[in-house]
């Protein structure tokens, strides 16, 4: 503790040291930046002083030099003292009016006379010729002899009157003669203005230190007396803090503590420096943790240890610390004791309340919970089990106890926690909870505000009165259910009273009588609702079984009468309600409308014996069995069987080989799953075909069986019949087409060749014939080219004609060649534009196909031209998945769907007679757009590739 | 037998019709320098007699029994194109003219009006007219 004030005293000595400490300190970095600098500049100076005197040295001797050759030529040279001697009288003349540079700036002419220096200019600063000549090694004068002795160059040293100069020496060659140039300036006029200058700067600088110190002083001195404040503050507080302080250091030794502190352990006043913490430490283990964390973290706050007085006594206590560094760089560890010991005493004693409260709690059947500030801290098992989640899962500080309650009943169960936050007492209140695992249960909640561990708290004890609330429930729903019943029964329900008035109605029976449910009621039955020549035979009967006279009638059919007038046929079954005597009070009937059953029976019958197809009726008796009970006129003349000798028989002894033909076996799953069975059989006898056939079997209501059945043996052979004849036709049709274009093919052949040939034959030798007449036959000329002209008329003529029947292009250029050129003859007969998309090589067709795929084109473009009243025609042609596919698409005012296959559209049927003897098909419809489309699909092998 | 006559042009005529042939061969002969050394009737006898003959010039009918002429003149170019070929044709198409056409033929003549023109043709003389002169519809 001392060793830390002498460190802090040091550190905040008096402001007048600390100032004049900062001056010195300024002083001397002023002084060595500055004199730096100035002797930087000095240097530069002095060198280019330095420079500039050697230039001047040198030009100067040159001019000398100049001068003497100048007068030399001029021939002056004869004059007494030769040319030199006029030199110098000029020099001499020119320095006279000559003032020299600076304050000590001089030119010297000197010339070596034997040991001597002699000046030969008039000096500025001293007459030289007093001293002078000067002895030639004389230490005056260096600058001089050096020139004299021929050297160039600068020097710092004394000139003739014994001054240091800086001085630039250059020597004069004028043959015959030693002489030198010197230029020169003293030392101190070079070094007096950079003197100068030091001197300001200094004073100016040592002003600027000493104003600047002082506003220094004046703005950190406060702020220096301040942290000097806070520092006796934190003294003050150390010492006379109620909380227990010591600081230690790392190793744990003690090095001051405060009075709270040593209060708190029993320790004398002062004794508490150089102590071993540890030995307050109750678990030694505890100090080794706090001291690891403190190193971890650099603060440990709060960290619970029991230490021990001096005296022996155990106390609890949180510490708190932070490690700091001090100045020399070593840990300080400040740490604060709090006592707790007796808030721990307090827990201990609440703690065992609470534990009362706990065993009370544990073993109640009741589901009690405590909550408080928003979360459950307390949950017994019992309400652990009644909320289906473990007591630790319900007071997690997570678990949200809200979401335990039905949405219904949230306003009911807020509502109890408003009036608790307001102290208003709450009585016991129903609500329905939702447990953690999704069961509903509905509770009564008793709540009341207690104090747990010392905070508010709302304590509840809950009751489980699911069970009662479902017994409620479900008679609920029974009575609701029956009132359904009553209203969705598909049978009349009537309560009639022993006065015979409407007790009660339902929904079918209004309905079926055309009133209203309340008209209805308190109203006479049998006057309202029966027949007028009915009701008082009714009514006497009902009257005697009310009086006991007649035993009762429980099932009964009779007429009503509805509102409208109509009469219906109602079956009725009947209770009657009796007194506690036994005695008949009253009735209720059920009653079914058979009207249209009865209606429905009697048609179904009068069907059967009417219909033209045979039809019997089995009962299934038992699994696998089935027995005739219905065989109408129809079945006796189709099979003859007699149907009075038959019924009641069974199916396997009335047919004996169904079975072995798995026919009873198919009738039964017809009688188990309800599906219909179509069938077409062959019967035999005696293995000659006796008939055909058909026969549908179905289930009827009832367990009952139908098989109808009609022999369609004049049908089936009809039918084949019509299929032969048209494979006939077809096949008659299509050699017809094969006939048709041989034919046309040979007769074209034979206008080509023959006529055709004959005529271009001819044509020849009339051109022949022409070219052999001489000129002056005009006549001739005339009447041959006449000719000519008829020739080529007939070979245009018999070329049309067969190409028309049949196109040479076709057989020579293939398929696609030949609808171009077919396209080409219409186009310029027409308005028509085609466009065609057909391939360049030709199909995969043989001669027949192609013939035949031509005319159904032809024929197309014809159907066209003739109805279609189109613009425009798409004809394309591709090969595509095996089929040879041809589109004829106009867009012209469309063919109708009947037209399309009416049989009397004998272009159209003979277009698709020629694509199915090709195996191929037709169609023709009209396109979405409008217009027609006709489209021919033929069979190729080996066309899966688009050819375009 | 154009190798025995050098100087000779020599023809074969392929022509279904007998009258048309006759008529050819008797005007092919009057050319000077013209030698008709074989006349075919259909196809395959035209491609045997090429190839044996091995004539300078093929005049040849489009519409023959069997094989077209088409069929012989892609034959013919196919083993050798140098025969200069000149269809001669009733049925001066359009679409036949374009395949002969593409498939090397040098001349396509409507047989009735323009067979004058073959005489010239082979005289060496350039006929003014087209090659292949546009034709008019039948």
């Amino acid at each position: 503790m001392k060793q830390q004030s002498e460190t802090r005293r040091l550190r905040f000595s008096g402001p007048g040291a600390r100032i004049l400490t900062q001056i010195v300190a300024m002083v001397l970095v002023a002084l060595v930046v500055g004199g730096l600098a100035l002797f930087a500049q000095y240097r530069t100076a002095f060198q280019r002083q330095r420079e500039h005197l050697l230039e001047m040295a040198q030009s100067q001797a040159r001019l000398v030099e100049g001068m003497v050759s100048h007068h030399e030529l001029l021939g002056l040279d004869e004059e007494p003292g030769g040319a030199f001697s006029v030199t110098l009288d000029e020099l001499r003349s020119v320095h006279s009016q000559f003032t020299e540079f600076g304050e000590s700036g001089e030119f010297i002419l000197a010339e070596r006379s034997e040991d001597r220096i002699v000046f030969l200019l008039s000096h500025r600063l001293a007459d030289v010729n007093t001293p002078s000549p000067l002895p030639f090694d004389d230490d005056r004068a260096q600058p001089a002899r050096r020139a004299l002795s021929g050297e160039s160059g600068t020097v710092v040293g004394l000139d003739y009157r014994g001054v240091r100069v800086l001085a630039a020496f250059e020597p004069v060659r004028i043959p015959g003669r030693a002489l030198g140039v010197v230029v020169k300036i003293d030392q101190a006029e070079v070094r007096g203005p950079f003197l100068n200058t030091a001197g300001v700067v200094g004073l100016v600088a040592l002003l600027i230190i000493v104003l600047g110190s002082w506003i220094l002083h004046r703005v950190g001195e406060p702020m220096i007396r301040q942290l000097e404040g806070s520092e006796r503050q934190f003294r003050r507080f150390f010492v006379d803090s109620q909380e227990a302080m010591f600081l230690s250091t790392p190793e744990g030794r003690v090095l001051e503590a405060n009075l709270a502190g040593e209060a708190l352990f029993g320790v004398p006043r002062g004794e508490f420096s150089g102590r071993d913490v540890r030995e307050f430490y109750v678990d030694p283990e505890d100090r080794d943790r706090f001291r690891e964390e403190l190193g971890r973290e650099g603060a440990v706050k709060d960290f619970e240890a029991r230490l021990r007085r001096v005296d022996g006594e155990e106390i609890a206590t949180l510490l708190s610390s932070t490690a700091r560094r001090r100045q020399d760089g070593t840990l300080l560890f400040e740490t604060v004791v709090r006592d707790i010991t007796p808030q721990r005493r307090a827990e201990e004693a609440l703690g065992e309340s609470e534990a009362q409260f706990r065993s009370l709690a544990e073993s109640s059947p009741s589901a009690i919970y405590i909550e408080q500030g928003g979360r459950l801290v307390y949950v017994n098992p019992a309400g652990a089990a009644l909320a289906g989640a473990s007591e630790d899962e319900l007071t997690s500080p997570d678990f949200r106890w809200v979401s335990l309650i039905d949405p219904e009943s949230m306003d009911v169960v807020m509502d109890a926690y408003r009036r608790h936050g307001a102290g208003e007492d709450v009585g016991p209140y129903e609500h329905r909870m939702i447990t953690v695992d999704g069961r509903r249960r509905d509770l009564v909640n008793a709540t009341c505000l207690v104090t747990f561990q010392g905070e508010p708290a709302v304590l509840g004890t809950i009751s489980d009165i699911t069970p009662q609330k479902e017994v409620q429930s479900r008679l609920r729903q029974e009575r609701d259910r029956a009132q359904l019943y009553l209203d969705t029964a598909e049978v009349m329900l009537v309560a009639i009273d022993a006065e015979g008035r409407v007790e009660m109605i339902n929904r079918k029976g209004c309905e079926i009588l055309g009133w209203e449910e309340d008209e209805l009621l308190g109203k006479p039955w049998f006057e309202t609702c029966l027949p007028a020549e009915a009701v008082q035979e009714v009514h006497a009967v009902f009257n005697r079984i009310m009086s006991g006279e007649l035993e009762p009638l429980e099932y009964y059919e009779n007429e009503v009468v509805r509102r409208d007038g109509d009469t219906r046929l109602i079956a009725w079954h009947n209770a009657y309600v009796r007194d506690a005597e036994g005695n008949a009070i009253g009735t209720v009937s059920s009653g079914e409308d058979v009207t249209d059953l009865r209606e429905s029976l009697q048609t179904s019958a009068d069907i059967a014996e009417t219909i033209p197809a045979g039809l019997f009726v089995y009962k299934c008796e038992a699994p696998e069995r089935l027995t005739l009970v219905y065989a109408n006129p129809e079945a006796e003349v189709l099979t003859g069987i007699v149907a009075d000798e038959w019924l009641g028989k069974e199916f396997d002894e009335i047919w004996p080989n169904a079975r072995s033909l798995g026919i009873t076996q198919s009738y039964l799953e017809v009688a188990r799953t309800g599906e219909v069975l179509k069938t077409e059989e062959e019967a035999y006898k005696d293995d000659r075909l006796e008939g055909v056939f058909r026969t549908h079997v179905f289930r009827l209501p009832g367990d009952r069986l139908a098989v109808s059945f009609e022999n369609i043996t004049e049908r089936k052979k009809a039918e084949a019949e019509i299929r032969e004849t048209g494979e006939r036709m077809r096949a008659l049709a299509a050699r017809l087409q094969e006939i048709r274009e041989d034919e046309r093919t040979s007769i074209a052949r034979e206008l080509h060749d023959e006529l055709g040939q004959a005529i271009t034959g001819l044509r020849m030798d009339l051109a022949m014939f022409k070219g052999d007449l001489r000129k002056e036959e005009g006549e001739l000329h005339e009447r041959v080219d006449a000719m000519i002209d008829l020739a080529d008329d007939n070979i245009v003529l018999v070329r049309s004609i067969s190409s028309r029947l049949r196109p040479p292009v076709l057989d020579v250029l293939g398929l696609p060649a030949a609808v171009e050129w077919l396209v080409e003859e219409i186009e310029p007969r027409t308005e028509l534009k085609f466009e065609l998309d057909l391939p360049t090589e030709k199909p995969p067709l043989d001669r027949d196909a192609s013939t035949a795929v031509f005319r159904v084109v032809q024929e197309a473009l014809t159907n066209v031209l003739r109805h279609a009243e189109a613009h425009r025609v798409e004809i394309s042609m591709v090969v595509s998945g095996g089929h040879f596919l041809v589109h004829v698409l106009d867009d012209g005012k469309g063919v109708s769907a009947a037209a399309a296959i009416h049989p009397r559209s004998l272009g159209l049927t003979g277009m698709r007679e020629r694509a199915l003897a090709m195996g191929g098909a037709l169609a023709v419809g009209p396109e979405p757009g409008g217009g027609t489309r006709v489209t021919l699909t033929v069979p190729v092998e080996g066309g899966d590739t688009t050819e375009e | 037998m154009s190798s025995q006559s050098t100087d000779n042009k020599t023809v074969l005529i392929v022509d279904d019709s007998t009258a048309v042939r006759r008529r050819l061969a008797t005007i092919l002969d009057q050319i000077e320098g013209v030698e008709v050394v074989g006349e075919a009737t259909d196809a395959e006898e035209a491609f045997e007699m090429c190839k044996d003959l091995r004539p300078d010039v093929v005049t040849l009918d489009l519409v023959l029994p069997g094989e077209s002429g088409v069929d012989v003149l892609e034959q013919i170019k196919g083993l050798d194109p140098s025969p200069q070929v000149i269809v001669l044709t009733n049925y001066p198409y359009p679409a036949f003219r374009k395949r002969c056409e593409a498939l090397g033929a040098e001349f396509f003549l409507n047989k009735a009006t323009e067979f004058e023109k073959i005489e010239k043709i082979l005289k060496g003389e350039e006929i003014s007219i087209d090659p292949l002169p546009e034709d008019p519809k039948p």
